[in-house]
């Protein structure tokens, strides 16, 4: 496959992806790559369509009934609706805005993937639990009582939780959308530095409102605009450092600049 | 506890017992085929059809070399048919246990002592374990071995697919029974509509199941009970919708939030009261107080009148609640438009509110009558099932509330134990009669509501 | 224009009659009256419950007693014996109804609020058969009881010749609170968020496992109130069961045999003997275990509410 970044290991490409929402198309000609065991960000202006493209990837937009797709994303080569969905989730793991951890306790939140994938010996979930929770820097705050329901932390906490939940199926590449727009800035600090350590074993690709945050905490950053016909596509991608100090296109230019958007 | 904990190890890594469970399959399923051709050749005899008992043997030993292959080849699926057929069968085995028991302990002229029950319960308690011991060790087992199986992705696909259908299945059931409520109350009616008439039925005024009375003729007009069907109904919403109106709009406008609550708790019970409490209640205490009106006739103190009391207060909850949702969904704002121009609280309520509300309402009365056209028990208790036309029981027209009268449910409630024939199918006919007229009236009520919720 | 005064004088009339306000005292006494007349309807019905409750209390407790809880019905025109295999009979009948109705409904609940939308939106066959059953539902919610009687007896009594046997009684029930299992039921898992669907899928579970480990177990609370809401319903209820169940006061043996509930009981003494003060005792009874059921409902929902949005 023929790729846009040159040298390094590609984990995600996309190439001529449309996406329609009945008759209206939400996304235009999307020809992206995302590299291995690094942080891509996603900006652009509201409504353009990065969300879309994230839940693209996991094909969790397959739960609204009127949504159709056109061209191909790829996970490490292979096409992604060839492969069996429920597997597809356990590679591409997914963070949501809001946090939303379950009605049960913060051990059984944890564990839930590895069971609902097969995993039944309790030896085995625990150590899943207990690396979970530290990998997501949440262990020493709630080590002493995994019983606890996942309800009563902070919303920082509860986050970090969902993060935890989402590195206990083991995948490959974590899609985070707006992690941190729910919650305060010392808990947004946290978070950062948590996604800062998990490129080293995971890609990670995040949606981001905040630009700061796409410029100082991101690798590769891709940003999105819309078209006249409300189309989102891709106006450019590439290393952070380049887009923000020396972008291609005029419009990445005056986005990142906040003459607009 | 250790024990169980290497219990439980050993069988997470044991592959031996799936391979004897294969084993017995295989091994039951080699008994089956046997008993087959022994009895299709005529060599023992079993009480059934040869090629019958041939078919059966060959598709049951099919069933268990099936599993028996699952089982070998650590199939999740023989698992799961296994574990359910073991649950079944511990589940019927207790049902006739608990049967069984409560036969000894209950069914005596008088039940059995504390000493002596406990003594049973003993028995009983070591016989349960005896009788569930068996499948309930298989099933402990074989639940705790789950890591020795497995599943393709391809099975846990057409396990989602069942289950979808299955679930389908399950939602169909209840147009699947209104279907049926349809055929067999139609069928059953078609004899009277065929030898009857409906002529005669829905225009006749007498009713005089023949067979009874001992004449030759027989009439079998439901005019009489569709009379006082209509009058008691009448007469409930003539009582009840004062006291229902006046009570939703105190609880939605005015009340406090505290007796708000108890009232709510109040209605919660009165719509709880079983139907036959409501009749005795009718017989017992209203009765003597209609009997204590002095007015020429009234002799009895069950009639129109009592009925009329007593269906307004089981139809009080209905058409209370639901009024009041009506009046609470009218949006504050315009409230707040009518406080401003100077209107007084009740003015508001009056011109602003109710009318606003007045479609939730409709549905309220008509739900309320759908409510008391259906109720059957405690009617008979207390209208006094003649079954001649209601009528004044002196000069005063007025005094028809004091006449006795049936209504159509009283009339299939009455009859249907004894009846047959023509007879029963009228009453059945008069079922399907009840069943459609309160279809349609709670279609239109449902419609109602839900056009007050888009708009 | 024949008006006597002119447009100006008539404005100002007018003007002068809003300005005065000289009706505020009229209105605010019509008010009074009607709200005076409202507060009365309000405390007549709760003075009717009361009424009704009370004098079945007094009437009734008298007759309650050991002897009357133990000893099995004797029938005969006075009304012999007490109600012991009443009593066992409405439990027979409550557990097996709801052993049919709930399954049923529940999952008719499930594939209503899950299944329905998905996917299957593009066959229009399957769209179809979702618009029938969920009329199904609505028609069926309607059905006065006496009907599931009449029905239970022609299809269940007559034509599989199950006769008078709690088998019918129960298939008979299990009509009658279907609608109400499957309205409670579609209402919590309504009420659980998308979100932990979304979350349950993200992480790669399937459906049915989202189905039971996410969502079943966040809707229980409603899912209880409906089955309890059931249970008030068949204990409730005599003209369904007057008609399918017969009305032995022997102890069914199995499912097959006849039996009498304690509602039938009520109406059976009322109608066939002159014993009214067990009539009344077994009401009573009736309306405490309403009673409870009722505070059952209530406390749990409570408790579920305080456990789901965490301890």
């Amino acid at each position: 496959m023929p790729s846009l970044l040159s040298k390094e290991n590609l984990k995600i490409t996309a190439q001529k992806f449309n996406l329609f929402y009945g008759d209206f198309q939400a996304l235009k000609d999307i020809n992206v790559d995302i590299p291995e065991n690094a942080i891509t960000s996603i900006i652009g202006p509201s409504g353009c369509g990065k969300s879309t493209f994230l839940r693209s990837i996991n094909r969790m937009n397959e739960l609204i009934p009127s949504v159709k797709t056109d061209g191909g994303i790829y996970l490490d080569d292979e096409d992604i609706y060839t492969q069996d969905v429920v597997e597809l989730r356990k590679r591409v793991g997914m963070v949501f805005q809001r946090p939303n951890p379950f009605p049960k306790s913060i051990f059984d939140n944890v564990a839930y993937g590895p069971r609902a994938h097969g995993l039944k010996n309790k030896a085995v979930l625990e150590e899943i639990v207990e690396k979970s929770l530290t990998d997501s820097a949440l262990w020493d705050e709630v080590k002493d009582n995994l019983n606890k329901s996942g309800l009563a932390l902070s919303g920082g906490q509860q986050q970090r939780l969902c993060i935890a939940r989402a590195l206990a199926v083991e995948p490959e590449v974590i899609l985070m959308d707006e992690p941190a727009s729910a919650l305060d800035p010392i808990a947004t600090l946290k978070i950062e530095e948590l996604i800062q350590n998990l490129k080293k074993e995971y890609t990670i690709v995040i949606v981001t409102h905040n630009m700061q945050q796409a410029a100082r905490a991101s690798d590769y950053t891709m940003v999105f605009n819309m078209h006249p016909d409300r189309s989102g596509y891709i106006i450019e991608y590439g290393k952070t450092s380049q887009i923000f100090t020396n972008p291609q296109e005029k419009i990445t230019e005056d986005y990142i600049s906040g003459r607009f958007g | 506890m250790k024990t169980t904990q290497k219990i439980q190890q050993k069988l997470k890594n044991n592959f031996l017992f799936p391979k004897f469970l294969a084993l017995f399959s295989l091994f039951i399923s080699a008994v089956f085929l046997v008993i087959g051709f022994l009895s299709f050749f005529s060599i023992i005899d079993l009480s059934i059809n040869k090629l019958l008992a041939l078919i059966t043997s060959v598709i049951l030993s099919a069933a268990f070399f099936f599993l028996a292959k699952g089982f070998y080849t650590l199939q999740n699926w023989a698992r799961t048919t296994l574990l359910s057929i073991l649950l079944l069968v511990i589940l019927v085995l207790l049902v006739k246990i608990i049967f069984e028991f409560s036969s000894i302990v209950f069914a005596g002229k008088q039940v059995l002592s504390i000493g002596e029950i406990l003594k049973y319960i003993g028995e009983y308690f070591l016989r349960t374990i005896l009788y569930i011991s068996i499948p309930g060790i298989l099933f402990y087992f074989l639940y705790e071995c789950d890591e020795v199986f497995s599943e393709t992705p391809k099975q846990r696909h057409m396990f989602d697919y069942t289950v979808k259908n299955f679930l389908l299945g399950t939602a169909l059931s209840s147009i699947l029974i209104v279907i049926f409520i349809f055929i067999f109350t139609f069928q059953e009616s078609e004899l009277a509509i065929s030898e009857i008439g409906l002529n005669e039925l829905l225009t006749g005024t007498i009713w005089r199941p023949g067979a009874i009375i001992g004449t030759g003729e027989s009439h079998f007009g439901l005019v009489p009970m569709i009379i006082g069907s209509i009058y008691s109904t009448i007469g409930a919403i003539i009582i009840g919708i004062p006291l229902s109106f006046g009570t939703a709009i105190l609880l939605a406008e005015i009340a406090p939030h505290s007796i708000r609550t108890i009232f709510r708790t109040a209605i919660e019970l009165l719509s709880g009261i079983p139907s036959v409490v409501y009749g005795l209640f009718g017989m017992v205490v209203i009765a003597p107080l209609i009997r204590m009106i002095p007015i020429e006739g009234n002799t009895t103190g069950f009639g129109i009148l009592n009925a009329s009391i007593i269906l307004s207060i089981m139809i009080l909850p209905t058409v209370t609640n639901i009024t009041e949702d009506a009046i609470r969904a009218v949006p504050q704002s315009y409230r707040e438009a009518s406080y401003a121009l100077g209107a007084t609280h009740w003015q508001t309520i009056k011109d602003v509110v109710l009318p606003a509300a007045n479609s939730g309402i409709i549905a309220a009365v008509i739900l309320g009558i759908s409510r008391a056209l259906g109720e059957t028990m405690a009617l008979i208790m207390v209208i006094g099932n003649s079954i001649a036309i209601p009528s004044p029981i002196n000069d005063n027209p007025l005094s028809i509330i004091f006449s006795t009268a049936r209504t159509l449910t009283g009339n299939i409630a009455v009859e249907i134990n004894y009846a047959s024939g023509a007879h029963r199918s009228a009453l059945f006919f008069t079922g399907v009669l009840l069943f459609l007229f309160l279809l349609i009236i709670n279609r239109l009520a449902n419609h109602i509501m839900k056009e007050k919720k888009t708009s | 224009m024949n008006n006597s005064l002119t447009k100006q004088q008539r404005m100002a009339a007018a003007r002068d009659k809003i300005n005065h306000k000289p009706n505020i005292r009229k209105r605010r006494l019509i008010q009074s009256l009607a709200f005076t007349f409202l507060w009365i309807m309000g405390f007549t019905a709760i003075a009717v419950l009361i009424w009704i409750v009370g004098y079945v209390f007094v009437k009734g407790f008298p007759a309650i007693n050991m002897e009357f809880l133990t000893t099995r019905p004797a029938g005969g025109f006075d009304g012999e014996g007490g109600i012991s295999t009443t009593i066992v009979t409405t439990v027979y009948l409550v557990i097996f109804t709801l052993a049919i109705a709930a399954p049923l409904g529940i999952g008719a609940a499930i594939y209503f609020v899950e299944y329905a939308n998905e996917g299957q939106a593009r066959n229009k066959i399957v769209r179809w058969l979702i618009k029938a059953a969920r009329t199904g539902v609505e028609i069926l919610a309607g059905v006065p009881s006496i009907i599931f009687g009449l029905f239970g007896f022609a299809i269940f009594v007559s034509y599989l010749k199950l006769g008078f046997s709690l088998l019918s009684a129960g298939l008979s029930g299990a009509c009658l609170v279907l609608p109400v299992i499957i309205r409670t039921t579609e209402e919590a898992l309504l009420a659980v968020p998308e979100s932990y669907r979304e979350g349950s899928l993200g992480l790669g579970a399937t459906k049915w496992q989202t189905v039971t480990g996410v969502v079943l177990p966040a809707a229980i609370p409603g899912i209880v109130t409906g089955i309890v809401l059931s249970v008030g319903r068949i204990i409730s209820e005599t003209a369904i069961f007057w008609v399918t169940l017969g009305g032995s006061y022997r102890l069914p043996q199995n499912l097959m045999s006849s039996g009498r509930t304690l509602a039938l009981h009520v109406y059976m003494l009322a109608t066939e003997t002159r014993a009214f003060d067990k009539a009344m005792g077994t009401s009573a009874i009736l309306i405490i275990i309403i009673i409870i059921l009722n505070l059952a409902i209530n406390l749990s929902s409570k408790y579920f509410q305080k456990r789901l949005s965490g301890k």
